[in-house]
């Protein structure tokens, strides 16, 4: 099947077949590629969305990836454990972000730029490009 | 002057809104997202044409209202186009450079449009970029590098400047793919 023999023909079809015959969607390259290398996906996830915008929030990156909310909490706590991320309260919402003093900062931000850039098109719009800037209000969209 | 009509494109608008204002002595500069569209022919595309001014609104609305725009909360809107004309408040900055000069302009049917030059509109999007980490700006700065010269020595300087070197990296690596 002509689906198995590039990317650009599994990312159209949308799944991808293993050698076992077992047929898989993909959401996106990176959840083949690597969400081994962050434990899971939703860490993957978590990384990727904080890379992008800067920093998350618990319900941000849940509504953003439609995922449970608890999912995300607990990644993020893990890895606010581990030192990879802090977080700070800004009125009621924890907001986290990469550590600044994290050994490998520079590295992991570099990592993550890759990824981010290898994300199919469609997914890069519907996932990683909120409007940030500010939007008078009132202004019609 | 030609009529404003649903064909009028958005530099033909911007020269008819242009041309009336310096009827009335009134200087404009276009910057924002329709200076995003036309460096990049659409592939980014604003329905506002945001003009920097210091002339006083009310003439500004008096020259509108002669080409037969209508002001609607801080918008100005006419019957026959989906364009919208804002005139934000000045002085032009991009980032803590203010104010700046306008190096760019655009000559349609014979009438001279200032506005931001490549490298400033790349500026201006990557510091929204710098400064909310909106996406959709940074790819917006790439678009324009795609489409126009831009002075990446300049860009630099600036980005130093704004003590933002870790964030143009980011830029500087997806110009490179």
């Amino acid at each position: 099947m002509d689906g198995c023999k590039g990317k650009s023909a599994i990312l159209k079809l949308g799944i991808i077949i293993l050698k076992s015959g077992i047929i898989m969607p993909v959401i996106d390259i990176g959840q083949i590629m690597y969400k081994t290398l962050f434990g899971n996906n939703v860490a993957k996830l978590c990384l990727l969305y904080i890379a992008n915008y800067g920093e998350g929030y618990i319900n941000g990156i849940a509504k953003a990836f439609s995922i449970s909310p608890g999912q995300v909490q607990r990644q993020l706590e893990k890895l606010e454990r581990e030192g990879i991320l802090i977080s700070q309260f800004s009125g009621n919402t924890k907001n986290f972000r990469i550590n600044p003093r994290l050994a490998i900062r520079e590295e992991l931000k570099a990592l993550l730029e890759k990824m981010l850039t290898l994300i199919p098109e469609a997914e890069t719009k519907k996932y990683f490009r909120e409007r940030r800037r500010p939007r008078r209000t009132g202004k019609k969209l | 002057m030609s009529k404003i009509a649903k064909k009028t494109t958005r530099q033909q608008l911007a020269a008819i809104i242009v041309q009336k204002l310096l009827e009335h002595d009134i200087n404009a500069v276009l910057v924002g997202g329709s200076v995003v569209s036309i460096y990049t022919n659409n592939k980014y595309e604003s329905i506002d044409l945001d003009f920097i001014s210091a002339a006083d609104h009310n003439r500004i609305k008096q020259a509108m209202s002669e080409l037969g725009f209508d002001l609607s909360g801080k918008d100005y809107v006419h019957p026959n186009t989906e364009f919208t004309v804002e005139f934000p408040t000045g002085p032009i900055g991009i980032g803590d450079d203010q104010p700046i000069n306008p190096e760019g302009k655009m000559e349609i049917n014979g009438v001279t449009i200032l506005m931001l030059s490549p490298t400033q509109s790349v500026m201006d999007r990557l510091a929204w970029f710098f400064y909310a980490n909106d996406r959709q700006c940074l790819d917006q700065a790439i678009w324009i590098t795609e489409e126009q010269p831009v002075n990446i020595a300049q860009i630099k300087a600036w980005a130093k400047r704004e003590k933002q070197e870790e964030k143009l990296k980011v830029y500087l690596n997806r110009i490179k793919q």
